[in-house]
């Protein structure tokens, strides 16, 4: 499914969840960006689809700074990013099916 | 270039790309060693130009390699320096005749947006695939020929750390007509779905060419596994740190002592061949003596650069960001500016500058100025003659106290660095959103050639300023401690009847509380323009005022030694912790912020730290018994 043609099925879908709430070692599907589905975003979250956070592209949660859980590591398709918690927390997916086996 | 063959056309060439795409060193291999250096107490510092000739056309190129930038739409200053140059909008420079836009073959998915943005400006483009090597040897597939029809510019193949990697971009640089030059283009206004769709056609793009990315290699995976570690991350770093400061002082050693016994010998061999008189104290006293002590710090300078480098050139620094950000967070600044902090330990003017890709405008700020509180390398040189002057060689295990004591002060700087950030978080910056958003570059080994480049592009610039500021400061500073000369029967050295001796008695009234004797104020003044002036201007105030000259450029260390107390050294010491004299650190500010209101702060509060901190240092240690020579 696009986010990007169904904007009002990003709150109702039962399996869309914040990227911050994701464990380090998960694997997730990006889903959306802040209000960017509603045309509306703030520099922040346009920056993020600049670096690839669209519908669809595949994300793992990497690492966390510990204490405190913040910023992150995440490699979103080929790029691996640091992000604080409000960055990470705009960013909606869904949880992922096991990777499939490189071929 | 030779004036009397005149290229038959001039062309400006703009190399552009996202931030660790390799740009750097293309334009290293495209432009040689035909680069304007740097020169920082002047101005446009950024600029990194080069030229070359194309070698069908006889055109020549002038290319600048413009910062990183991962869109048109820029969120640091950095990028709308690159947004404007690209659009032809910026103040002073030629609008581009032709942009070479460099893109990762091995990150196409980040790269490939940035190349159609710059397509729809309408100027000529050529795309240069770097790292074309890394992604054949790697394994990732795609078709070149798709891709130079999909995006509707030359694709061409380069590998920019290999000799003639750069020979196809060249060819076909040369090959574009260029005739109509455009001028100015207004910004692109693309909306949030304009940059979704934009992301759209990269991803139909690739799947055109089927591009394919191999896994990540394992070994990649398990490194950033240990270097970004909550625990083992942050004791490597602090591990690679302290190395880092140990290699400065004890791998320099060797080096240092013979530029030393050179510089000596060259005094004594001056001073047995020319008749005694003004011109032989000139060379001996003056040049010798000043710019020599000067001199024998390169190699300190160049080993803390090249460990800068190969942090930078590695893909390490971002990931060390990382993991100072909470720490960094806790007095409100981004891991981001840990990159420019640590280049101000080499020089606080590249640092300053290098805030620039820090997007909040405050929390630039700040770093900015907190830059100087870190040791810069002109810091260094002031800092080796009075450990070894003051503290001994102890060796405590595997350590030594001079670097122990080195690692101290440098420690000192950084602590009262994060003090002032934390005093500006709760006042001028309070309520400031706190962003990281780094990339985190592919592990890549570090280059030689860039490194030499890099290293030589240090060693200029270093013997420009001692060949020039430094050099024609000491001369002014020998003029003034030798004349007017002593009046006859007067006794004690001859320095002490000359204008720097007025001086210098006249400043120590304001320096004497904290324990500064006349020598020491005469050498702060020249010491305005580059700190590590302070030493040449020692090096010729005490060449003047004991009478045997022989060999003083070496010999500096024992003599302060001998003729100064403990507590006057530490004092000294710590008043080069903040020491705000230097008059370049302050004209940069000046500069990046646009206001005379920062430079100005800036000076005034290092200066109430410096006399502050030597104060308590120089009354703490005499209290101790530390007071007498």
């Amino acid at each position: 499914m696009d986010a990007f043609a169904t904007p009002e099925g990003l709150a109702l879908a039962p399996g869309f969840t914040s990227l911050s709430v994701l464990s380090p070692g998960t694997a997730a599907v990006v889903r959306g960006v802040g209000g960017a589905h509603l045309g509306c975003a703030s520099p922040l979250e346009r920056r993020l689809v600049e670096l690839g956070f669209v519908s669809g592209e595949r994300i793992e949660v990497l690492t966390q700074a510990r204490p405190g859980g913040d910023p992150f590591v995440v490699r979103i398709a080929d790029t691996t990013l640091a992000l604080r918690r409000r960055e990470v927390e705009t960013v909606w997916v869904e949880l992922a099916p096991p990777a499939p086996p490189h071929p | 270039m030779n004036a009397a063959a005149e290229p038959a056309q001039v062309l400006s060439l703009s190399l552009i790309g996202i931030p660790n795409c390799g740009k750097t060193a293309l334009f290293n291999r495209l432009t040689g060693s035909r680069q304007k250096v740097a020169n920082y107490p002047g101005v446009t510092v950024e600029r990194k130009e080069g030229r070359f000739i194309g070698p069908a056309s006889g055109r020549l190129y002038r290319v600048l390699d413009l910062p990183g930038a991962y869109s048109l739409a820029p969120s640091s200053l950095d990028e709308a320096i690159a947004r404007d140059v690209v659009l032809g909008r910026h103040a002073s420079e030629l609008p581009p005749d032709l942009l070479v836009c460099v893109v990762d073959a091995t990150n196409l998915r980040l790269n490939l947006r940035l190349a159609l943005e710059l397509k729809r400006l309408g100027r000529p483009l050529i795309v240069a695939l770097n790292m074309s090597d890394v992604a054949q040897q790697r394994g990732y597939r795609f078709d070149r020929a798709a891709l130079e029809r999909e995006i509707g510019a030359p694709v061409i193949e380069t590998v920019a750390v290999r000799a003639g990697g750069e020979r196809a971009l060249v060819e076909a640089i040369d090959r574009q007509p260029l005739i109509e030059r455009i001028g100015r283009i207004d910004p692109p206004r693309a909306s949030i779905a304009d940059v979704e769709a934009t992301q759209r056609e990269v991803r139909r793009i690739l799947n055109i060419i089927g591009y394919r990315v191999p896994a990540r290699q394992a070994l990649l995976s398990h490194l950033d596994a240990v270097v970004l570690h909550p625990v083992a991350g942050p004791l490597l770093l602090a591990l690679v740190l302290f190395l880092m400061f140990q290699a400065v002082f004890s791998w320099a050693t060797l080096p240092m002592e013979a530029i030393k016994s050179g510089v000596a010998a060259l005094g004594g061999s001056l001073s047995v061949a020319m008749h005694p008189g003004p011109l032989r104290s000139l060379l001996t006293d003056g040049v010798i003596a000043g710019a020599g002590s000067v001199l024998v710090f390169l190699p300190q300078i160049l080993i803390l650069f090249l460990f800068i480098l190969v942090l930078e050139d590695s893909g390490y620094l971002p990931r060390a960001a990382y993991l100072l950000d909470r720490l960094m967070g806790k007095v409100g600044l981004s891991g981001r500016a840990f990159i420019p902090l640590l280049s101000s330990f080499a020089c606080a003017i590249p640092g300053i500058m290098a805030a620039r890709t820090i997007p909040s405008s405050r929390n630039r700020l700040a770093t900015i100025m907190i830059a100087p509180l870190m040791t810069c390398s002109a810091r260094l040189p002031v800092y080796a003659l009075l450990i070894a002057a003051f503290i001994p060689a102890t060796s405590l295990g595997i350590l030594n106290l001079q670097g122990l004591v080195l690692f101290a002060l440098y420690l000192t700087g950084v602590l009262a660095a994060m003090a002032v950030a934390f005093v500006l978080k709760r006042t001028v910056m309070r309520n400031e959103p706190r962003s990281l958003m780094l990339e985190l570059p592919e592990y890549r080994w570090p280059n030689l050639r860039n490194l030499t480049l890099g290293l030589w592009e240090r060693v200029k610039i270093f013997l420009n300023r001692v060949g020039t500021i430094i050099l024609s400061l000491t001369i002014v500073l020998w003029f003034l401690a030798s004349f007017p000369a002593p009046p006859s029967g007067a006794t004690g050295p001859p320095i002490q009847w000359s204008f720097a001796g007025l001086l210098g008695q006249a400043l120590q009234t304001l320096f004497a509380p904290i324990g500064f004797n006349w020598q020491i104020s005469v050498a702060l003044v020249p010491g305005l323009a580059a700190r590590e002036v302070a030493v040449g201007a020692l090096g010729t105030v005490y060449a003047m005022s004991t009478s045997s000259n022989a060999d003083v450029a070496g010999a500096l260390t024992p003599l302060i030694g001998g003729s100064w107390s403990l507590a006057t050294g530490l004092s000294l010491l710590a008043w080069y912790v903040f020491a705000p004299q230097c008059l370049s650190t302050l004209a940069v500010v000046k500069r990046e912020t646009n206001s005379w209101r920062y430079p100005l702060v800036m000076a005034a509060y290092l200066f109430a730290m410096a006399y502050a901190a030597s104060f308590v240092t120089y009354r703490l240690t005499v209290a101790l018994g530390a007071g007498h020579v």
